[in-house]
Formats: structure tokens, C-alpha cells, sequence
């Protein structure tokens, strides 16, 4: 009885945004590409939230709410330098494209570029419920959109991750980054 | 290729569950560190500078 009047207890959002930190910079990170870059988003977005803490309700989804601070923040930031993004993106896919096979092998730096080069709407549903573990609803919620697009751009994402990264139905993805090879030996069953 | 059905559309772009799985697999990896490190000392200080300010607000309006 105590623990569930506990659990419905208001938390300040205060105290809890700091829970949600480690996540939302994942998702900068994957939003940016780049780590300074994804820290100065985390940044604007918690000076943002905490300008506007006393238009958040309490008992609604803080992390939901947050993720979406991020997300515009970022979409907002990007409308202001979208030509040069454009081209960027463009003829990195290109170069992408012309790589030779790996024999099966792909590190997370391909990852991560083949990521980068997927339109923001299938990136962001890919890492937020595929990386991050969101529910398709939470992830509906934060990108404002309906839980069937978002699953239909993460399965679009997926199926442009595994043509760029040369994957079918009997490739193993094969993790050679050495970032994280003490993950890899931790979990030796998952490859 | 976009058709006017919905599913039809969403199954034109999926790939097989063990595929999403390694690719889903793949991601948590490339952001485990992300979410696993402490977080920089410019984010704490800033957590720490909004806090403070909030206090001292608090205490000037009593």
C-alpha cells in the first residue's frame, strides 16, 4: 500500500531529469553524430526543460516530455543548416554505397555512418526504440506522430541499414570496433 | 515504392526478426557508452547552477 502510494507520489522533475541524462545524450549522440555536439544539445535541452518545468504536468511521461525538448531543439537547429547537411549526407551515401564487402564483417563505426545517412525520422525511431528500448508508444509520443508510423520508419530504417551494410538473412552482424571489445567479451553469446 | 495501403507499405520495408534483432543488438552497442559513462562535469555544473539559482530565487521571494 505504501509502495504504491510511493510509486504515484509527484516527483519534482527537478530532481528526476538528471535519471534521464545518460539516455537523452545516447540520443543526442545519435542524433548529432558527434559527442561535443550531442553534450551542447543536452545542454540547451535542459536549460529549455528547466525554463519550463512549470508547464509540465506532473503524472505525464518526463522522459517523453524531454526527449521531445531534444528532438526540436535538434530539428530546429538543423532547419538552420539544412543545405549543408543535404549535401553532406548525400555524398557520404554515395561512398557508402561503393564500399566492398567486409567478408560479413562490419564494425560500429559503419553502423554509426550507415546510421548517419538514414532520413532523421527513421534514425531517431531506430534509436529510441531500437537502442534505447522506448516502447513504440513512448517513442509515438515523443516524436508526435502514431505508434504505426514510427514503427514503419524503424522496420524502413532497418532495411537501409542491412542494404548498406550488406546484410540478409544469413550474415551475423559482426562487431569489430575495439571501443567495445570488453562489451563484446562480456557478452560473448550475442555474435 | 509507396502504395496507399498502410500495411502493405510497412511489409514492402521489413526485414526478417533475427536481421531487426542483430541491427537492434547493434545499436544498444554503439550507445552503451553513452548511456553507461558519468556525465560530463559542464552538465553537472549547469544541474548545479540551475538548482542554486532556484534556491536563491526561493529564498528571495520568502
Amino acid at each position: 500500500m505504501t509502495t504504491e502510494k510511493e510509486a504515484l507520489a509527484p516527483t519534482d522533475p527537478r530532481d528526476e531529469i538528471v535519471t534521464h541524462l545518460p539516455a537523452l545524450r545516447a540520443f543526442a549522440r545519435g542524433l548529432t553524430g558527434n559527442v561535443t555536439s550531442a553534450d551542447d544539445l543536452v545542454q540547451d535541452t535542459v536549460l529549455k526543460a528547466w525554463s519550463k518545468f512549470d508547464q509540465f504536468s506532473e503524472g505525464t511521461n518526463l522522459r517523453a516530455w524531454l526527449f521531445t525538448i531534444l528532438r526540436n531543439t535538434f530539428l530546429s537547429q538543423q532547419r538552420k543548416r539544412a543545405k549543408e547537411v543535404s549535401d553532406s549526407t548525400g555524398s557520404f551515401a554515395a561512398k557508402l554505397a561503393s564500399k566492398p564487402d567486409h567478408d560479413g564483417r562490419m564494425a560500429l563505426q559503419e553502423l554509426n555512418d550507415a546510421l548517419r545517412t538514414l532520413p532523421i525520422e527513421q534514425r531517431e525511431a531506430l534509436i529510441l526504440v531500437g537502442a534505447l528500448g522506448f516502447s513504440v508508444e513512448e517513442a509515438a509520443e515523443t516524436c508526435g506522430c502514431a505508434p504505426g508510423t514510427i514503427k514503419s520508419r524503424a522496420n524502413r530504417g532497418r532495411k537501409t541499414l542491412a542494404k548498406l551494410l550488406h546484410l540478409d538473412m544469413n550474415d551475423q552482424l559482426v562487431t569489430t570496433d575495439s571501443s567495445v571489445a570488453a562489451v563484446m567479451a562480456a557478452s560473448p553469446t550475442i555474435f | 515504392m509507396t502504395t496507399m495501403s498502410g500495411k502493405d507499405d510497412q511489409d514492402s520495408h521489413t526485414v526478417s526478426p533475427a536481421v531487426a534483432q542483430q541491427i537492434d543488438e547493434n545499436l544498444k552497442r554503439l550507445y552503451s557508452d553513452a548511456t553507461s559513462e558519468d556525465l560530463p562535469p559542464s552538465l553537472t555544473e549547469l544541474l548545479n547552477a540551475l538548482r542554486e539559482k532556484d534556491a536563491q530565487k526561493k529564498s528571495g521571494d520568502e
